[in-house]
């Protein structure tokens, strides 16, 4: 049997579209979670993708200023709004974002005599420490804390202005 | 006797004087309501228990907007197997506030109040509260922008991140915002100034920009002042900032090759940024159990570190007994007279154990396949390739074909 040049000119761009569309489907970068917009108020988040390399992150959606994860990788996210997308090293995916919220929260430990107030959240807090005579205001950056004496205490935290 | 017994004792007698642990979160911090979208709202603010215990809070509404709010519970009972719940929060806001331009703020407070006990003939009660914010602009008539800085600062020759977040307070669309920041060191002297492309804000609209510098500066205290330019006003804040930050810094704890049950080698790497050699630099990590109780302590050899000096400093946990789970621990690192302290959470699971904070992680859900890209691509190569070639015979055979076609006609 005889094909002719235009046949099998046919044939390959048949192949040819036939591979992008391959391409197109099973190798472009696609995001699973964290959903656009999500609010997130856990102190650990999981990017989680299919097709892609690694996760390219910014707080900005131009993508100035970007930081690039790998699978593995753990870093410090403030609070605030965050992009994303996916990259392989043929395509990119959509870019989402998503916004990790402040979290206000202390932790209270009596040791002996005093009593020790660590900032459990991820954001700076202005505690106020009443007891009956004074009242005392402190500003702890995450994961700080401060030593006060035992008593009455009637202790606020907030989030710094 | 001998050191290790004394380090047992001690921890002992630690265990033994941390009575208590009290702890509660909410969540958002604080929650800004755009007045444009209506007077109505409803959100959830997320009440914590990360200590995992038998708590009441009570919740209730503090503010000159108090009357306006209603929560959907005044009241929660957590269990220790329950470690957060959300609370439904409605804001229905009269109409006149629309007339009253500027920031309006309530507060939903969350308060733990655990038993009053005796403890050393003192009557000891702790009332434990957290607030979350509810902040309602109400635009002015006019253009009015607000704005605010945030610093990300990193050590010298490192860059350093400036987040500007401007906020159209106004009713109106305001444009060509010139935004620029500059930088000054301690005498007030401008170092740099860093500058962007106009920005334009519709009304109630919030933007964040970004600037980075590279501090290609002497360690010490910098500010920052970012100033937003429209019509003839300006907009101004100011942040101080440090480049450098301690002289010594923590730059990562890790442990690697770990199997539960086995001893845990610590890793902390620590750099000296500053000018001065330190002969005593050691670290000390308190491991604490679910009680909060001492469970462990982790300590290094002291060594020195001189001036530009990075080091690795190595603690041994002995992981005999250990369950896996997550833990509290508290770090210090000693350097001269000084100490950097931290608080981080350690994940120990059956072969490894991840040092962690607030966290973000990338997971590939499905690995990426490289050989079957790389063999479609070569595909697709070949693909193209033959189209071309194929395409050139195909042309140059029909042109040949109308000549002959030509040439017999002629004939």
């Amino acid at each position: 049997m005889k094909i002719s040049y235009a046949c099998l000119l046919i044939i390959c761009l048949i192949f040819l579209a036939a591979a992008f569309f391959l391409v197109f489907i099973f190798f472009t970068p696609r995001l699973v979670s964290p959903i656009s917009g999500r609010l997130i108020s856990e102190s650990e988040i999981s990017f989680e993708f299919e097709n892609a390399d690694y996760v390219i992150l910014s707080r900005t959606g131009e993508f100035e200023d970007s930081l690039i994860l790998r699978k593995g990788v753990n870093l410090y996210l403030e609070p605030g709004t965050y992009f994303w997308k996916a990259k392989s090293n043929i395509a990119e995916s959509e870019v989402r974002n998503f916004t990790i919220q402040t979290r206000v929260s202390i932790n209270l430990l009596e040791i002996n005599r005093s009593i020790e107030i660590i900032n459990s959240g991820n954001t700076e807090e202005n505690i106020t420490v009443k007891n009956n005579e004074t009242v005392v205001y402190f500003v702890i950056n995450p994961g700080e804390y401060i030593e006060t004496e035992k008593g009455e205490l009637n202790i606020e935290a907030r989030e710094l202005e | 006797m001998k050191p290790y017994c004394l380090l047992l004792f001690f921890a002992a007698v630690l265990i033994l004087l941390i009575e208590n642990v009290y702890a509660i979160g909410i969540s958002p911090g604080r929650t800004t309501i755009d007045i444009s979208q209506g007077t109505e709202k409803s959100f959830s603010v997320e009440i914590s228990n990360s200590e995992a215990k038998d708590m009441k809070v009570l919740l209730l509404v503090k503010g000159e907007l108090k009357d306006f709010i209603s929560l959907s519970e005044k009241e929660l009972a957590f269990s220790p197997s329950e470690s957060e719940k959300e609370v439904s929060v409605k804001v229905n806001l009269p109409d006149d506030i629309l007339s009253k331009y500027g920031k309006h703020v309530a507060e939903v407070v969350a308060i733990e109040a655990p038993e009053n006990k005796v403890s050393d003939e003192t009557i000891v009660g702790v009332s434990m509260s957290v607030v979350s914010e509810i902040v309602v602009n109400v635009p002015y008539p006019d253009e009015f922008i607000e704005i605010d800085l945030d610093v990300v600062s990193g050590g010298v020759d490192e860059i350093s991140r400036f987040y500007v977040s401007l906020s159209n307070m106004g009713e109106k669309l305001v444009n060509n915002i010139d935004l620029k920041l500059d930088i000054l060191d301690s005498d007030g002297e401008v170092v740099t100034q860093l500058k962007k492309e106009k920005v334009d804000l519709a009304a109630l609209e919030r933007k964040e920009i970004g600037f980075e510098w590279l501090a290609d500066v002497l360690a010490g205290t910098y500010k920052a002042r970012a100033t937003a330019r429209y019509g003839n006003r300006d907009a101004v804040v100011e942040k101080e900032f440090s480049i450098g930050g301690e002289a010594v810094e923590l730059i990562l704890v890790y442990v690697k090759d770990f199997q539960l049950g086995s001893i845990a080698k610590f890793n902390a790497v620590v750099e000296n940024k500053g000018t001065k050699e330190y002969s005593t630099v050691y670290f000390d990590m308190i491991i604490l159990d679910e009680q909060a109780g001492i469970m462990d302590e982790v300590k290094s050899p002291t060594d020195s570190l001189s001036s530009g000096e990075r080091k690795e400093f190595t603690g041994y946990w002995d992981t005999q007994g250990v369950k896996s789970g997550i833990y509290d621990s508290r770090f210090t690192l000693y350097y001269g007279e000084k100490k950097l302290e931290k608080r981080f959470k350690i994940k120990v699971s059956d072969n490894s154990i991840e040092i962690i904070g607030a966290t973000g992680m990338a997971i590939a859900s499905v690995e990426p396949g490289y050989n079957l890209v790389n063999i479609l691509i070569a595909v697709i190569v070949v693909l193209f390739i033959a189209v071309v070639v194929l395409g050139i015979i195909v042309t140059k055979r029909r042109k040949k074909k109308k000549i002959e076609r030509g040439v017999r006609i002629v004939k």
